[in-house]
């Protein structure tokens, strides 16, 4: 008896938590009314993507501050290596080389993009490519109708594990000293563990999301790919508990939210395939994101979302900029794409307030009211700059482009409308006349002819 | 030729109408007006009463939002260009009427649409007078003023009416012109089918009756001058429209769809017609004239060749023609209203009512109330709202298409782009909705589509690529285009469908929506 009361209970629990998940409204903060933003923005998406700098994906783009016109990246001969356009190419992807940033930077020269190539025995020319509109439609778009960061550097000078790191805990992954091959070996606090507190709900959307690949799917020391790209999964909680776990989803999820009014606050959108890690996936990655931000625009939560597109790394491609030092007194890496969209963004503007992926953090920090994460997203800048919460909130735009069809050509419509009333007077003018002398022909005697016949109508 | 003789216009025991003054003048002004104002009710109130309760079809779509492009309203104008398919005689009316009275409301176009029917109904009955004396024409005009065809169709924003109203203006000149062999009726009959054409170019089918009579009844005699007379004003109006394209930068835009035109398939069975008009026209009235031409044959005239030539061609030629529209024989009813009315007002005639007029006149009216009864009753049901997910074009507006437009227009941001299961419901999205919106249906290839639709040629690469955000779904079309309907599920279930909005209509389809529609996003 006392064990099926105990099963009732156990049930009673799991549905009103799973309830309460299905809200948004996290089990320990539930009965705590979740705090109000401080802006219109009611949603904050926060995408982030692969390996790009700048000027590999805007160093042409106008206004911007892109690839100088001098630009040639010294060899070790004396000898140079010029920026040019990948478009109709079918460019591979850079090798990773580790530690290549450092050689690339050296020491600000910014001079050793070719040079730490050659030496490695790689494509000297390669990280000298960039593409354009023509290749980045959806990026270029959005670059025009809103916000582009020309000031947004990598979190680090690591690679992305490191970057993603910051992108969700505003700091290095913090590893915990353990023998257990299986045992997470990060453990540190991040914006979610935040947002849970304060009861801002949240979801952590994953392209292809596979539940199974976690931490305790490593092999050896290397992490699975999936815990690079989403680094909660690298943390005990986040796995083990179902009230956190259920909170890391599929992306096909992100579209059913919108269509049924369940966008939580805060969505961190992590691709693989249309990642953009590689030039093959760009066309992917395009497509990811203007479909991201048309399902955006064609949902309720247009006029109350904001949404934030930016890379993870620089990934061995050239950029110009030499990289400031951030606001806890480390070196950024290079700069990296970033675009914000959203009602209340400003239009075609180039921003070049100094930010890395702390700013998202910071962002959603003083929106809702959550203490920093560390002195990296305490010490943002922030890109309060790229809002007009004064203007109305923009209209939404689909960025697709329309199908190929046939455009319907305007006309001039005043000679139609003028011939058209013209002939349609002149013809009753006639018809008048003629009812008129008819009736006049009668004698006046109106048109009510009887039924009885005259001879002279049958037929010979 | 010989000259009909004037003497047929003098008919012997004609009421004598000169006008005359005073208390008399009063009460034959009074006993003139009374049958039009009767009429004018009642044709009035079966037009107007609840006349925009349910949102345009996909014609009426059309035909507003061409009139609302003529009258300069640039929003349409990219969805319902100026030069689609038809002369825009009634579109620059409704573009008129709309530039006094406003734009917006789906009831001032259907209002002038009423309009005309009423007039057509008073047509109706001057015809009838004309040719069978005062009582066939108020029975006549009362008949057409209930029939749930001229009812149904005139209540829509068609160009139907309109023609039909000016080829019964045409017949009428022609039957002053056969009495009287003067020149100006012939010169007004030509007129009336300039007008006709200028409303709907298919008047010019009209045409081949009043020759059919003119070669049938050789007694009935042409001059010469008299077809030129008539020609000219008919030949100078129809210009109108290929040089009004040419004025305003568009000349081909009609070619190109007679061509279609000429080479579309079979979209209803030959027996269409056969299974539909007689009871839009009502079996009764239908009936009532059959056995008037047959029990009143000794009495024939050459009017009652008249009006069969002119109800007969139409009905042989739309019958063979491939395309067939519920509206497109409308201008046979006023002619079925008068013979009908003919047969009814006949009555008096009986040998058993000769010596007892009032029991003739009480049997008249009875008979013409069970006569209008029988309209008015189906009437009523055909211009109440559907409730029911079927719907045949021509009927009347789409139930549940207006609220899903302008939920489009609310929720949908402004370049996005749809696919509908075809370009009926595509029709009716873009004018409430004022987003493109393509049809599935809507063939590729030039030489079987309808010029005025846009296809995509390729809705899985388009979708693929994001170039589509919206999949629609509706009942209506799914019934007409089942394979079209699959296909389009099929997409949804592709591309991630979700649907966004679901529109009922009634208590009927609570669990079967109407209309659908489905955020589609591919997998990047």
């Amino acid at each position: 008896m006392k064990a099926r009361l105990r099963a009732i209970v156990l049930v009673a629990a799991s549905a009103s938590a799973a309830f309460g998940v299905a809200l948004g409204a996290p089990g320990a903060a539930a009965s705590e009314p979740a705090p109000q933003p401080a802006t219109p923005v009611e949603h904050f998406i926060y995408v982030m993507q692969g390996s790009a700098t700048f000027d590999h994906y805007y160093g042409t783009y106008d206004g911007a501050d892109g690839i100088p016109d001098d630009t040639c990246q010294p060899l070790a001969a004396a000898d140079c290596v010029q920026p040019f356009a990948l478009h109709g190419t079918d460019p591979p992807p850079l090798s990773d080389i580790g530690g290549i940033q450092e050689a690339q930077y050296n020491d600000g020269a910014m001079d050793g993009f070719a040079a730490a190539f050659e030496a490695a025995g790689r494509d000297r020319r390669a990280p000298m490519g960039y593409f354009d509109r023509r290749d980045l439609p959806v990026s270029w778009r959005l670059a025009d109708d809103y916000v582009l960061f020309d000031r947004f550097f990598a979190a680090s000078q690591h690679g992305a594990r490191t970057n993603r790191s910051f992108w969700v805990a505003a700091a290095p992954p913090r590893y915990v000293t353990t023998t257990d091959t299986t045992a997470a070996t990060i453990d540190q606090p991040t914006i979610f563990d935040r947002l849970e507190s304060a009861g801002v709900s949240w979801k952590f959307y994953v392209q292809d999301y596979d539940p199974a690949e976690t931490f305790q799917a490593r092999g050896g020391s290397r992490p699975v790919t999936q815990t690079i790209r989403v680094p909660l999964l690298e943390q005990e909680r986040f796995v083990t508990d179902p009230a956190l776990a259920s909170h890391i989803v599929d992306l096909a999820e992100y579209r059913s939210d919108l269509a049924a009014g369940t966008l939580p606050a805060v969505s961190f959108v992590a691709a693989s395939r249309s990642g953009e890690r590689s030039p093959a996936s760009i066309p992917a990655g395009q497509r990811l994101l203007g479909g991201m931000v048309d399902a955006l625009a064609a949902s309720r939560y247009w006029t109350s979302s904001a949404m934030l597109i930016t890379y993870d790394s620089p990934g061995g491609w050239y950029d110009h900029v030499p990289p400031p030092t951030s606001a806890d007194g480390e070196l950024l890496g290079f700069r990296v794409p970033a675009l914000l969209v959203g009602a209340h963004v400003r239009s075609g503007v180039v921003d070049s307030t100094p930010l890395d992926s702390s700013a998202g953090l910071a962002f959603v920090e003083g929106n809702w009211g959550l203490e920093p994460l560390s002195a990296r997203d305490a010490g943002s800048p922030g890109f309060g700059s790229a809002f007009d919460f004064s203007a109305p909130a923009r209209e939404a735009t689909i960025i697709a482009a329309a199908p190929v069809s046939t455009p319907s050509f305007a006309v001039r419509t005043a000679p139609v409308m003028w011939l058209y009333g013209a002939a349609a007077i002149a013809g009753l003018a006639v018809i008048g006349i003629a009812y008129a002398s008819g009736r006049g022909h009668r004698g006046g005697r109106g048109s009510a002819a009887p039924a009885e016949l005259n001879p002279l109508e049958q037929p010979p | 030729m010989s000259a009909t003789t004037d003497a047929l216009e003098t008919v012997p025991g004609a009421p004598d109408s000169t006008p005359r003054f005073g208390r008399q003048g009063t009460r034959r002004l009074i006993g003139a007006a009374w049958p039009v104002a009767a009429l004018v009710a009642v044709a009035g109130t079966m037009r107007f009463v609840g006349l925009d309760a349910v949102g345009f079809n996909s014609d009426e779509a059309v035909y507003a939002g061409t009139a609302a492009s003529l009258g300069g309203d640039t929003s349409l104008e990219p969805y319902f260009p100026v030069f689609r398919a038809h002369p825009v005689l009634f579109q620059t009316l409704v573009a008129g009427v709309e530039q006094m009275l406003g734009t917006g409301t789906d009831w001032v176009p259907r209002a002038v649409a009423a309009v005309v029917g009423i007039a057509a109904v008073l047509v109706t009955f001057s015809l009838g007078r004309r040719l069978y004396g005062p009582s066939a024409g108020l029975i006549a005009g009362l008949i057409l003023a209930v029939m749930p065809y001229h009812v149904v169709v005139s209540r829509q924003v068609l160009l139907d009416g309109m023609m039909t109203l000016f080829v019964t203006v045409a017949l009428y000149c022609i039957v002053s012109y056969v009495e009287s062999a003067r020149a100006t009726w012939m010169c007004a009959a030509g007129s009336a089918m300039g007008l006709a054409f200028l409303s709907k170019e298919t008047a010019v089918v009209l045409l081949g009756g009043l020759f059919a009579f003119f070669a049938l009844t050789p007694w009935v005699t042409l001059r010469l001058r008299h077809i030129v007379a008539g020609f000219v004003p008919f030949a100078a109006l129809v210009a109108i429209h290929p040089l009004s394209q040419a004025l305003a930068g568009k000349a081909t835009a009609g070619s190109s769809y007679l061509i279609y035109q000429l080479s579309r398939p079979e979209n209803h069975p030959m027996t269409f017609y056969a299974s539909v008009v007689p009871w839009a026209v009502g079996i009764f009235v239908l009936t009532a004239a059959v056995v008037g031409l047959v029990w009143l044959r000794r009495e024939g005239t050459w009017r009652e060749r008249l009006l069969m030539c002119w109800a007969a061609f139409p009905i042989v030629f739309f019958t063979i023609w491939p395309v067939r529209g519920y509206q497109y024989l409308l201008p046979i009813a006023p002619v079925v209203a008068v013979l009908a009315g003919r047969a009814v007002s006949g009555l008096v005639t009986v040998r058993a009512f000769r010596r007892r007029r009032r029991t003739a006149q009480a049997a008249v009216i009875a008979v013409t109330a069970i006569l209008v009864a029988s309209l008015a009753v189906p009437t009523a049901q055909q211009i109440s709202p559907s409730t029911t997910g079927s719907f045949l074009a021509g009927t009347g507006g789409v139930p549940g298409g207006r609220e899903a437009g302008h939920w489009v227009a609310e929720n949908v941001p402004a370049n996005a782009r749809m696919l509908s299961i075809g370009p009926s419901m595509a029709n009716i999205l873009q004018y409430y909705g004022q987003r493109k919106v393509y049809g599935l249906s809507v063939s590729p290839n030039p030489e079987v589509r309808n010029p005025a639709y846009a296809p995509v040629s390729n809705p899985d690469r388009a979708l693929r690529r994001g170039e589509l955000q919206y999949l629609v779904w509706d009942s209506y079309s799914a019934g007409r285009s089942p394979t079209f309907s699959a296909k389009l599920r099929g997409l949804v279930d592709r591309y991630n469908g979700v649907p966004v909005y679901s529109g009922t209509v009634g208590a009927g389809t609570k669990d079967r929506p109407v209309i659908i529609i489905y955020a589609v996003w591919p997998d990047p």
